[in-house]
């Protein structure tokens, strides 16, 4: 049975840009429902319970926050492996990226992405941007029937 | 036809006489046939006839003969009857012995019933002395005294006597009869006799007159024969005074000889009768007398109905061979009519031939494409037709009558090659072409051909055919000079020409492709001898290429290939064309083509080719390069944005953060710089995204599609929904066409051509924008005008230039990148942007997108 949990994973690399997400998403109340991993392999150890991440409660994030440029395995991989992996395909992922690079884009896109937001330069366009992240999480919150009895 | 017809006709003459010979032969025949079988049927009818009287006049002869002898011996029984009744003799005796007024009535009785039994006119009893005793019926007229006598002599020799007929002494009437004598039975004396008379007018002549037959002429004559004079004894039918008054004369009835009685046939015979009329008749000797019977009927009566036949024949002779000649002559004049309508009939056809033969001819004449003229022998032009009076420009009137020599003249007049005087000589028909000089001065080529013109035999003239051959000569020259073009034409290009003989494998071709393959004629011209010259690496190839595709399957032969000179064993370069041709059943009939030495060009595009590969392999390599650095520029760009971007962001977020936590203990000139990190740190974004932006318009690849125009500028505009809430615009756009393009590019184009003409409008208290699109020369040109502050055009060209600004960024802000962005996507579509304005009034952006079509 699968537990939903009312988790944010954020995966990104950069500690400077960790801690401005964790305030655009404070704004919405957000922050403290946010685990923190910093590159795609840990992304998938949390996600499937594996290595450092084994003994964490199970259940699933309501959302990935991923960064594409990651160190070890990138965004765009971990977002092939969670769409091709049955247990994890479902999982909302929304691409956080500084790149603007159209190629970027189409990829996620391809991949299967939830939404893709680019990263402005702006602190204020970004909490702009973080508000539809908070509408996601909204919706998500509602476990959706299928997710919850897989659990 | 129509000439044979008529002499047919012609011929029919003498034929038709021969006809009427013949005709007549046939009539005499055909009468002489009828008049034989006339004549003979007469001469058979009449002998049958004649056969036919005789016939009947010798049983008629038979007949009347036999009567007078069964007559006679009625007579001597009666006489024996009574003369040897013993009572009668005894009473006969006394009675001459004593003669008494009154007889005894026996005697009378028994005489008496022989006078009436035997039709005597009397019955006499005489005495020995020829007295008359006693007469039954009485009657006192004596006796003729030759019967007195004849009684005497009976008495006396008691033999029975014929008193033969006679006329009567007394009385003149002719008597017959039988004298008896009596003998006395007692005595034996002989005392006189018994006369039985006869008168022959009551008993005898009528019975001889009597004709058992019908017949108008038949006669029986009684004659009596006196040695050699001839008695007629009884009335004739056509002299009934003849009795014992006609004697034959001298040329008068000549009966048959003496053994005619003898044998007691009839004989018959012709000849005159007493009257001297023709007769036939017979005669038949009474047996037992000097009588013989003749009968005679007149020829004319017998021959009546032979002669009767005999005219009919004749008649009908006449008739016939008279309807044989009439029908004859009736046919002849038919055939004579019809034979003369049928000649004048022909005449009129043939005088008809003759005058649509003339028609015919006078027509070809006047019509004839060739100019003709009939010239008699002392030079005069006698004919000529309209061509000729045009082609020798005369007039036609005018050519007659004139000398040949004078009118159409050619350099042979007057001199011994004249055509007229050698066809006079008897050359027969003459051929020429020569140049004529025309009326008018002017030359004409002619090939003029002469015939004699020969009527009756002999040579009366010439007829003169020309023909206007001044374009023939040009053309053939004008052939001759295509012909040598060609020739040095082919000679020049080293083509030559073949004609191939499929079915044959032969081929002929041109000096040129001799000279290509450097034979000469001795040279077999097959297909394998082709192939002898087709260089041995190229052999299998062509082979198969000509014969199993242009002559198997029929295709057209276009091949290079090298070849071995045979002249000088050098390898050239040839290129081969042919195709087959066919003939109406639809088989191949001939190959044609040309074979060109293309050996020059062929190595020059050998070199070409290896050039060409060279530079092929130097832009490969440098395409390889340029790929390089492109994706090394590619992973550049992604650095920067990404990388670059992020520690500005981090500079901007936390400069944000720190404004907010700390503003209130800031003091102006603080809140100040974080407002200037702020707004430097927003700039550097800017630039670097519209850095990265003319990067990429540079170098993605196009993805071309159909883009339409009026819904990519209305996308456009929506990023300047906001900056247009607080100012008046009137923006008109018009209609806008779809393009074929990139349409992330061309959004870009639009951004920044509506981006600047927002910007710069801003001074103005209603900007007016409009948008819009005129299709010129086989492209649509876009345009953007609005009403801002314009520009001088001195600077018009720097305006496309990167970082290139004309305003300051105080006045207006901005990177410099926009416009040339614009000018490198425009340029990758093929088009061209361009700008008018002028300062402070507005400025209009041109940009051109070729149209489709020219561009696929």
């Amino acid at each position: 049975m699968k537990i939903s949990l009312r988790t944010i994973l954020l995966a990104e690399d950069n500690p400077k840009d960790v801690e401005l997400t964790l305030e655009a998403l404070a704004e919405y109340n957000l922050a403290n429902q946010v685990v923190v991993v910093h590159d795609g392999v840990e992304v998938l150890e949390y996600l499937r319970r594996e290595g450092q991440f084994r003994l964490r409660a199970p259940g699933m994030p309501a959302v990935l926050l991923l960064d594409i440029k990651m160190p070890r395995m990138d965004g765009l991989e971990v977002l092939r492996e969670i769409r091709h992996d049955p247990d994890l395909h479902a999982l909302p992922v929304v691409i956080l990226s500084s790149s603007a690079q159209e190629s970027d884009l189409i990829a996620g896109y391809e991949l299967g992405v939830n939404s893709y937001v680019v990263k402005p330069v702006d602190f204020k366009e970004f909490v702009d941007a973080v508000h539809v992240l908070g509408q996601y999480w909204a919706i998500l919150n509602e476990v959706p029937p299928d997710v919850s009895e897989d659990a | 036809m129509r000439d044979t017809e008529l002499s047919n006709a012609l011929h029919d003459a003498p034929r038709e006489s021969r006809f009427e010979r013949a005709l007549i032969w046939v009539l005499v025949a055909a009468t002489a046939a009828i008049a034989v079988a006339g004549f003979v049927f007469y001469v058979t009818q009449r002998a049958s006839v004649v056969a036919e009287a005789n016939r009947q006049l010798s049983s008629i002869a038979n007949l009347k003969a036999e009567e007078l002898v069964s007559w006679r011996q009625g007579l001597d029984r009666d006489a024996f009857m009574l003369t040897e009744n013993h009572a009668f003799a005894v009473l006969a005796s006394s009675m001459v012995d004593h003669p008494s007024e009154t007889p005894p009535e026996d005697l009378v009785g028994w005489m008496k019933a022989i006078q009436q039994a035997g039709s005597y006119d009397r019955l006499v009893l005489l005495d020995g002395a020829g007295r008359v005793v006693l007469s039954v019926p009485a009657d006192k007229t004596p006796l003729s005294a030759s019967t007195i006598r004849l009684a005497v002599k009976a008495s006396a020799s008691a033999s029975e006597t014929f008193v033969d007929l006679h006329r009567s002494s007394v009385t003149g009437h002719p008597y017959v009869g039988l004298l008896d004598p009596i003998v006395d039975p007692a005595t034996k004396r002989h005392v006189g006799t018994v006369y039985f008379r006869v008168d022959p007018t009551k008993f005898l002549y009528p019975y001889l007159s009597t004709w058992p037959v019908p017949g108008k002429t038949g006669q029986t004559l009684l004659v009596e024969r006196r040695g050699n004079q001839e008695l007629i004894l009884n009335p004739l039918r056509y002299d009934p005074n003849a009795a014992f008054t006609l004697r034959s004369a001298p040329g008068g009835i000549h009966l048959a000889p003496q053994a005619t009685a003898v044998t007691g046939h009839a004989r018959a015979y012709e000849g005159l009768d007493y009257r001297g009329v023709d007769v036939f008749s017979t005669e038949r000797a009474v047996p037992g007398s000097s009588w013989h019977v003749v009968t005679t009927m007149d020829r004319n009566e017998v021959l009546a109905p032979a002669n009767e036949h005999g005219w009919q024949v004749l008649l009908l002779m006449i008739i016939s061979t008279t309807a044989l000649g009439l029908s004859i002559v009736s046919a002849q004049r038919r055939r004579e009519t019809a034979f003369y309508r049928e000649k004048s009939r022909l005449a009129e056809d043939s005088r008809h031939a003759l005058q649509k033969a003339y028609d015919e001819i006078e027509q070809v004449f006047k019509t004839a494409a060739d100019g003709m003229r009939i010239i008699d022998r002392d030079f005069n032009t006698t004919r000529v037709n309209d061509t000729f009076a045009e082609m020798a420009r005369i007039d036609f009137g005018k050519a007659v009558g004139a000398k040949c020599y004078d009118d159409f003249s050619g350099r042979w007049c007057g001199t011994p090659e004249c055509t007229l005087q050698r066809i006079l000589a008897g050359s027969g028909p003459l051929s020429d072409v020569i140049e004529k000089r025309r009326a008018d001065g002017s030359m004409v080529s002619c090939l003029i051909t002469a015939q004699p013109f020969v009527i009756d035999g002999e040579i009366v003239g010439v007829i003169e055919d020309f023909r206007d051959i001044t374009d023939r000569l040009a053309a053939e020259a004008q052939l001759e000079e295509n012909a040598t073009l060609l020739v040095e034409s082919q000679r020049a290009a080293a083509v030559g020409h073949y004609s191939l003989d499929p079915v044959a494998g032969t081929w002929t071709g041109s000096a040129v492709l001799d000279e290509i393959f450097g034979i000469d004629d001795a040279y077999e011209r097959t297909i394998d001898s082709w192939l002898a010259i087709v260089h041995p690496d190229d052999r299998n190839v062509i082979e198969t290429c000509m014969r199993n595709h242009a002559l198997g399957d029929c295709l057209p032969m276009d091949r290079d290939y090298r070849i071995q000179r045979i002249s000088d064993g050098e390898v050239r370069w040839v290129h081969g064309l042919g195709r087959l041709t066919f003939d109406a059943a639809g088989s191949p009939s001939a190959m044609f083509g040309v074979i060109q030495d293309i050996t020059e060009r062929k190595l020059a595009e050998i070199e070409v080719q290896r050039v060409h590969d060279e530079l092929e392999q130097i832009v490969a390599d440098r395409t390889a390069q340029l790929e390089a650095a492109n994706s090394e520029l590619e992973a550049f760009s992604y650095s920067v944005s990404h990388d670059l971007r992020a520690p500005l962001r981090h500079v901007s977020g936390f400069v944000d953060l720190l404004g907010s936590r700390e503003r209130e203990r800031l003091d102006e000139k603080g809140t100040h710089y974080l407002d200037i990190i702020s707004d430097s740190v927003r700039q550097m974004g800017v630039l670097i995204d519209d850095l990265l932006q003319f990067s990429r318009v540079g170098r993605t690849e196009m993805k071309r599609g159909d883009v339409d125009m009026a819904e990519l500028v209305l996308e456009a505009l929506k990023p300047f929904e906001s900056a247009l809430r607080d100012r008046v615009v009137e923006l008109d756009i018009g209609e806008l066409p779809h393009v074929r393009g990139d349409r992330g590019l061309l959004r870009v184009v639009w951004e920044n051509l509506l981006g600047n003409a927002i910007k710069y409008t801003r001074p103005r208290k209603t900007a007016h924008i409009s948008v819009g699109c005129r299709h010129e020369e086989g492209q649509s040109v876009f345009f953007v005008k609005d009403n801002g502050v314009g520009f001088d055009m001195t600077y018009a060209g720097k305006l496309f230039g990167v970082f290139q600004r004309l305003h300051s960024s105080s006045e207006f802000e901005g990177t410099g990148i926009g416009l040339a962005n614009v000018s490198r996507v425009v340029a990758r579509h093929g088009g061209r942007v361009w700008a008018e304005a002028s300062l402070d009034d507005g400025a209009t952006f041109y940009f051109t997108i070729p149209d489709p079509r020219r561009h696929e």
